[in-house]
């Protein structure tokens, strides 16, 4: 294997060893800017933000670098997107504990003042959020704010609430808080931003974030095409608009401000190159002046021009990154797609013309890894347990599988950016390595061997998924050609709006409101009562508990759609995104932005959690009350309510008795099918506000632990505040005797076209399952066969348990373990606690 | 026909190619003070008993025909005179030789009820918190091939199979012969790990018998391996040769063992003799660890390497260079 590039190395210390830092010029840009454009049309608005902040943003070009761009003023940063709201109430409230989060923050005077005199006075009510909460509010999903009877509810409710919840639960989710000083002010904050639960959860079974994004961004028309064609295909199509067509100004306003976005993404490349041109002349050095040389020739010519080689290609998706990192702000989880194939042509070029070398094209492959990597969220602390900070907008990047007409795409560029990840040991953001049945087997072989060094790689199966992809309405060439975005979920590239994060529903919580007459979890100040779906003690029959678990989902389904539809609503008013859809297939040729459906392919997505859990509950429900009759629903319920407190001897029997989905029990797997098939039959009886579909999706990222912590035992045997179970992965709570078959039958059996938007199933191997060439060439058939059988995704992790310890012991010996978590990978040691420990005690294969 | 069996375990990528599920026979002639599956030598049931996770919650004890399952009682030295009713060729485990007894009193935890125990695995059922475990069970072949047969698709995918491991499992060869038959039947990979220690007579059988055999060499010095197994080396060399005289595929596996066979001479030893062996199959070097030294409390047993120390990575690659330079190399 191939040393690191010292170069190469020296930039993976930096990024891991860089203070994070919170960069208010983007909000602060913004702000001034929608100050100024107040009344104007929302797309125009968010151009002229867009230019000004491009326009004005310090640029910088950092020792080492080939690829410049940077979506900051600070190295290690993200661009704050303060209009959509989340990320203002979160800096609102930790703005003074900044520093005592688990992973510090550092922000300077001039920011914070910036921050408390500038942004957060004029966003204040013009939010995203604040007009999901309005929506939310007129449609009845969320109690008004404020007023006398809400305040005094919410102070009934919040005490309930913590009762619910417990000592445990409540200390976690203070966080940094338990930890500051409480000052008069942080107290204010704190009552002010009371009802901001609600403004997640309309429910305590249902999650809508401010989330959009989660795309694949259309980097490779930029490469294919250059920015200045699709100018040019939005003048054109501005020429055709007729005047007396329906709502021609908006459409006009459309494509104005995506002409507006992209010349301004063509004027900021420029302006980096007019930097390095000025740094040329102080440096004397000719290996210094001939990197900054070319970053100059390079960003002259991207993203404008068609780039003319491999580098300047890999520099024109870059700088296309960069600005919609800025257009669309904090967490836009925008997927780079399959490099592989969009960049190959270029690399076969300069190959064949000898102008580019094997290692130098693996050397900017580990830089463009490393550039995607570099960006950290100031999530909230309840966030940071269960979550990454570093690098937490997933930028996928898919390699290998079909190509569109049909044939094997796996070429040499595929097979380079795997040695690229496997040199570095990993690096943060998502490789995603599809196969299929017709793949080349040293393909599969190379990516199971890479997990010897690196973990972070996950694998999709082609034959099932684009079949699921056609029956979501996908054309056979864009079904084959699609990428993988955010953690799993699998997308049409650069041709699909198909909000895939954010809107979620936690089955174990649905079927606690089930069991409580819609009581338990309790609102939090600001939800609505929950919904009563009959009493307990009169369901005779296993099919009667079935049935009203349904009337509870299909409540809660309505509730998240109904509450989704109000959030698309705000963004379509309030936030669209121009620059995006400039760079996605569908929205010039509409003259409209994926916000109001200009995109060729547009789903919302419904992500599920804790399957495992709540098949668990269900068939150990079966079993005692019904088979066996060994005790009452309710009795059992109340010993759930009192956590197994003296009833130590039951849990253990629920846990070892009742069959376990993912553990070869045939009526468990089969209870995961009708589960999954019947969260599909409410999601398709819903559209979006767009007018798409309803997909399902279930991966987990880090918040099965949050929802562990806010969710009372469950019949499976889980006490409180333990994590539910992830993605589709069987639950923790037992080690499967079925071996690494028991969880991969269970999945390969969940109908793929139900489950069309993703699932992740995460497993975890001992090192020394792959350490001998037969244990890799078992390992390379294990997912062949998985995939053979149906299964659509697998993501392993190859780390031992006492390797996870000696991290959590001495993280600075072990910064660059990378892990999966439950769909995105993360740096071990940057994780929050709870969730590190829900890694440990997934079951480890082959120990 | 039966088979008592004490584990399946699937998922296994050290014994075999491919994807496998190892199924442990229960019973070995050997006594090998340094074996890692102690449960394995009994060919009577036993309850395995982990103190850390009982609950004292008394369902063993309603459970239990003679109502002594949980009679925590400290030992007392007259205990050791009951033998429990197992079968010759059980070696000295469990509550049987006065070794044992002082075995016992080292690792403390000895229990009153073991005495007259039939294994009924009535406790077993009643645990909740699975602290009793009924090791041993009887399979019937019709049975054990429908089990494991459910990872076919695993086992074709990879090149896998099924391999009877123990205890050990040529002690039943009936049982494992006709398992065999049936899951060659259906296209399964089947492999014996053994360690030679059976009948020169069986060797036809289970060369015509399996897909695999993997061979555990000990030791090839007779006075060694009488101290340690208590039996006599010969046979087990017979069927060395016999089975390496057969084309059959073989693998063989050498197990360190501090102070039995890892000084420069036992392993000069082992190579000398290996070399005169019909052909020379890979040998796979695997290190002693002392994973028992658990099972001493749960199936109350003596555990002898409690004490010794593991073999280190160093001490590995020197006798992975001594068998090298006797011309035997190891993976």
């Amino acid at each position: 294997m191939e040393r690191l590039n010292p170069r190469i190395a020296r930039m993976k210390k930096r990024l891991l060893s860089a203070p994070y830092e919170i960069c208010m010029a983007r909000a602060l840009h913004f702000t001034r800017a929608y100050r100024e454009t107040e009344g104007m049309d929302p797309n125009l608005r968010n151009a002229a933000a867009l230019k000004r902040t491009l326009e004005r943003q310090r640029v910088f070009i950092l020792p080492d670098e080939r690829l410049a761009g940077n979506a900051t003023e600070k190295f290690l940063s993200c661009p704050l997107s303060v209009e959509r709201g989340d990320f203002l109430r979160t800096l609102e409230l930790e703005l003074d504990v900044l520093h005592l989060k688990q992973r510090p923050f550092a922000i300077s005077d001039d920011d914070r003042r910036a921050f408390v005199q500038e942004v957060l006075p004029y966003w204040d009510g013009r939010t995203v959020r604040d007009e999901k909460a309005r929506e939310w509010e007129r449609r009845g999903l969320i109690r008004t704010a404020p007023g006398l009877k809400i305040a005094v509810d919410g102070v009934v409710d919040a005490a309930r609430y913590a009762r619910y919840v417990g000592r445990t639960g409540l200390k976690t989710m203070a966080g940094a808080i338990r930890r500051a000083p409480l000052t008069i002010d942080r107290l204010k904050t704190i009552h002010r931003l009371r009802f901001e639960l609600a403004r997640n959860n309309p429910t305590p079974a249902a999650f809508c974030f401010d989330v959009q994004g989660h795309l694949s961004l259309g980097v490779d028309k930029v490469v294919a095409r250059g920015m200045r064609a699709l100018i040019g295909d939005a003048r054109k199509r501005m020429e055709q608009l007729l005047p007396a067509g329906p709502d021609v100004s908006g459409k006009r306003n459309f494509l104005e401000a995506v002409i507006l976005s992209l010349e301004a993404a063509i004027d900021f490349a420029a302006r980096h190159a007019d930097l390095a041109d000025e740094l040329v002349k102080k440096e004397t050095a000719g290996a210094e002046r001939r990197r900054l040389g070319l970053i100059a020739e390079h960003l002259r010519r991207v993203p404008g021009g068609r780039p003319r080689t491999f580098h300047e290609a890999l520099q024109a998706v870059w700088i296309a990154l960069v600005v919609g990192q800025i257009q669309y702000g904090t967490h836009e989880v925008f997927a780079v797609g399959r490099c592989d194939q969009y960049l190959y042509p270029f690399f076969k070029r300069d190959i064949e013309r000898g102008i580019l070398s094997r290692a130098e094209a693996l050397a900017l492959l580990q830089e463009f890894y490393l550039k995607l990597s570099t960006s950290v969220e100031p999530i909230p602390e309840v966030g940071m347990e269960t979550n990454a900070v570093l690098g937490n907008s997933q930028r996928c990047v898919t390699i290998g599988g079909l190509a569109p007409d049909g044939r094997d795409g796996t070429n040499e560029l595929s097979h380079l950016m795997l040695e690229a990840h496997d040199v570095m040991k990993g690096a943060i953001n998502q490789l995603s390595v599809r196969l299929h049945s017709g793949s080349p087997p040293a393909f599969a072989r190379r990516s199971a061997e890479v997990f010897r060094r690196a973990n972070g790689i996950a694998f999709y199966n082609d034959d099932v998924i684009v079949k699921a992809l056609l029956s979501d309405g996908y054309s056979a060439r864009d079904a084959r050609d699609y990428c993988v975005v955010g953690c799993i979920e699998t997308s049409g590239q650069s041709d699909t709006h198909g909000c895939p994060g954010g809107h979620e529903i936690v089955l174990p919580a649905v079927l606690s409101l089930a069991l409580t007459r819609g009581r338990l979890p309790p609102p939090a100040p600001g939800q609505m009562k929950g919904h009563d779906s009959g009493d307990p003690a009169a369901w005779r029959t296993f099919e009667d508990l079935a049935a009203a678990f349904r009337d509870q989902l299909s409540h809660q389904v309505s509730v998240l759609v109904s509450a989704t539809a109000g959030k698309d609503l705000a963004y379509r008013r309030m936030l669209p995104a121009p620059y995006v859809s400039a760079l996605m297939d569908g929205c010039i040729r509409s003259a409209t932005d994926i916000t109001a459906g200009g995109a060729k392919y547009d789903f919302t997505s419904i992500d599920v959690r804790g399957l495992a859990t709540h098949c668990d509950s269900l068939m150990a429900i079966k079993l005692f009350v019904y088979d066996r009759r060994a005790l009452s629903l309710p009795d059992l319920i109340k010993v759930l309510l009192l956590n197994f407190d003296g009833s130590e001897a039951l849990r253990l029997r629920l846990v070892r008795e009742a069959p376990k989905y993912g553990n070869g029990n045939a009526e468990a797997d089969a209870m995961a099918f009708s589960v999954v098939d019947w969260v599909n039959a409410e999601a398709e009886k819903h559209r979006n506000a767009r007018g798409g579909r309803f997909r399902v999706c279930f991966y987990s990222y880090g918040n099965h632990v949050i929802d562990g912590l806010m969710l009372s035992a469950t019949p499976d045997g889980r006490r409180r505040g333990e994590p539910i179970s992830n993605g589709v992965s069987p639950s923790n709570l037992f080690v499967p005797a079925a071996g690494p078959a028991g969880p991969m039958r269970a999945v390969a059996n969940l109908p793929p076209e139900k489950v069309s938007s993703g699932v992740s199933l995460n497993m975890r191997f001992h090192p020394s399952f792959i350490e001998t060439e037969r244990g890799l060439d078992t390992y390379t058939g294990l997912i062949r066969t998985y995939f053979s059988m149906g299964g659509m995704h697998l993501q392993p992790n190859v780390v031992s348990t006492e390797v996870l310890r000696d991290a959590q012991a001495h993280p600075d010996r072990h910064k660059d373990l990378v892990v999966k978590v439950s769909g995105y990978s993360a740096y071990f040691c940057d994780l929050g606690r709870s969730i590190q420990e829900d890694i440990i005690a997934r079951a480890e294969f082959g120990a | 026909m039966n088979g008592l069996i004490f584990d399946v375990s699937r998922g296994c990528v050290d014994d075999g190619p491919g994807y496998r599920t190892v199924v442990f026979l229960k019973g070995c002639a050997l006594d090998c003070p340094w074996c890692h599956n102690p449960e394995g030598k009994s060919f009577q049931p036993e309850i395995a008993f982990d103190p850390a996770k009982c609950l004292s919650c008394g369902a063993c004890q309603a459970a239990c025909p003679r109502q002594r399952a949980h009679d925590l009682r400290p030992p007392t030295h007259d205990m050791g005179l009951g033998p429990r009713d197992s079968k010759p060729p059980a070696p000295g485990y469990g509550l049987r030789t006065p070794d044992s007894v002082v075995s016992r009193r080292s690792s403390g935890v000895s229990h009153q009820w073991r005495l007259g125990c039939t294994a009924c695995g009535k406790c077993a059922v009643a645990c909740p918190s699975g602290a009793r475990r009924l090791a041993g069970e009887e399979y019937t072949v019709g049975a054990l091939v429908d089990e494991v047969t459910a990872d076919l698709p695993f086992f074709s995918g990879t090149g896998g199979g099924v391999t009877f491991s123990g205890g050990e499992p040529m002690a039943r060869p009936d049982f494992v012969f006709e398992c065999a038959k049936m899951l060659r039947a259906r296209g399964i990979h089947v492999a014996v790990e053994t360690a030679g220690f059976w009948p020169v007579q069986l060797v036809r059988k289970l060369v015509d018998g399996v897909d695999l055999i993997l061979f555990d060499i000990k030791h090839v010095d007779a006075r060694a391996f009488r101290k340690a197994t208590g039996k006599d080396v010969s046979p087990v060399l017979k069927n060395l040769e016999t089975t390496l005289a057969s084309d059959l595929p073989v693998e063989l596996r050498l197990t360190l063992i501090p102070g039995f066979n890892d000084s420069a001479a036992d392993l000069k030893a082992i190579a000398k003799f290996l070399k005169c062996m019909p052909r020379m199959p890979p040998v796979t070097l695997q290190p002693f660890h002392r994973l028992a030294v658990s099972k001493q409390a749960i199936f109350d047993c003596a555990y002898p390497y409690a004490g010794a120390r593991p073999v280190t990575r160093k001490e590995l690659g020197t006798a992975r260079r001594t068998l090298a330079r006797e011309g035997i190399k190891t993976a």
